[in-house]
């Protein structure tokens, strides 16, 4: 790129009215040591100012985004205890047809799930005596 | 982002592996069926109340004064089941079975139990067969039906 070249880009870039691809020509323009001049400096300490400042947007974007995805993580936590230690989930069902009759209450579902429970329990608790019975004969 | 879908692809992955546990098995076929039966009852429990006592599925069914052809093809599904267990309790009455404890094969990370009683045959006139998924393991299991 011509000194002239050069020095008219500049001048449109502090102008604002460069395009992208405008901005590249002119920050790799800039990157070659041959080129100086005061505009040429001024260019440069403008340009990597806005450099860091669009490291400092991306970083800020970076801290958001690892923010978000704790605050994410917490809540999901928060809502796997809430399911597993409260036991109120939302997705819970309970459901019972007793002789036609459909039952979606947990009160009286889990009633009958207890009722058959201890029934089971009634045998294991009888077969244990026979066992223990049949142990202790000499 | 990507650690939440992972989380989210992990927490449906689970979900799947749960309501996927019961498949396969022969006592399968006797659940689901009990709608509008007047002839006993039929429960299924998911999630809520049961994860405090570390389950996550509890099916069911109860047949009141069963006919002899019915306990013979539950007794039938049920020693099929059975045996591919990697545990059992079992009692017999008169050649046929009474209670029935049987720990499944893990599956999906997930516990599994099959209980049977025939109570019919001790004049009570009740049949209850029960299908248990969860983390519970057998003594805790057996606590839950001592309580």
């Amino acid at each position: 790129m011509s000194n002239t070249a050069l020095k008219a880009l500049i001048d449109k870039y502090f102008d604002g009215l460069t395009s992208e691809a405008e901005e590249a020509a002119l920050r790799k323009a800039l990157a070659s040591p041959e080129v100086k001049g005061k505009d040429a400096d001024e260019a440069r300490a403008v340009m990597g100012v806005f450099a860091a400042q669009r490291r400092t947007r991306r970083r800020s974007h970076a801290r958001f985004a690892r923010y978000a995805a704790a605050i994410a993580v917490i809540a999901l936590g928060f809502t796997a205890w809430n399911i597993s230690y409260r036991g109120d989930a939302p997705d819970a069902v309970y459901l019972s047809y007793v002789n036609g009759t459909r039952i979606d209450q947990s009160e009286p579902v889990l009633a009958i799930m207890a009722a058959e429970l201890d029934a089971m329990g009634e045998a294991e608790s009888g077969m244990q005596q026979e066992i223990n019975e049949i142990i202790s004969i000499p | 982002m990507r650690y939440i879908r992972l989380i989210i692809l992990l927490i449906a992955s689970c979900a799947g592996f749960t309501a996927l546990a019961q498949d396969g098995l022969a006592i399968n076929r006797l659940f689901g069926n009990s709608r509008g039966n007047a002839w006993g009852s039929e429960t299924y429990i998911s999630g809520g109340q049961l994860r405090k006592m570390k389950l996550e599925l509890y099916r069911s069914i109860t047949v009141e004064n069963p006919q002899p052809e019915t306990v013979a093809e539950i007794e039938r599904l049920v020693k099929h089941d059975g045996a591919g267990a990697a545990e059992r309790e079992v009692q017999l009455r008169g050649g046929k079975l009474y209670y029935g404890l049987y720990r499944l094969p893990p599956l999906g990370g997930l516990n599994r139990y099959v209980l049977y009683l025939n109570s019919a045959l001790d004049g009570s006139g009740k049949l209850i067969l029960v299908y248990i998924e969860g983390k519970a393991d057998i003594d805790q299991l057996k606590k839950l039906l001592k309580k």
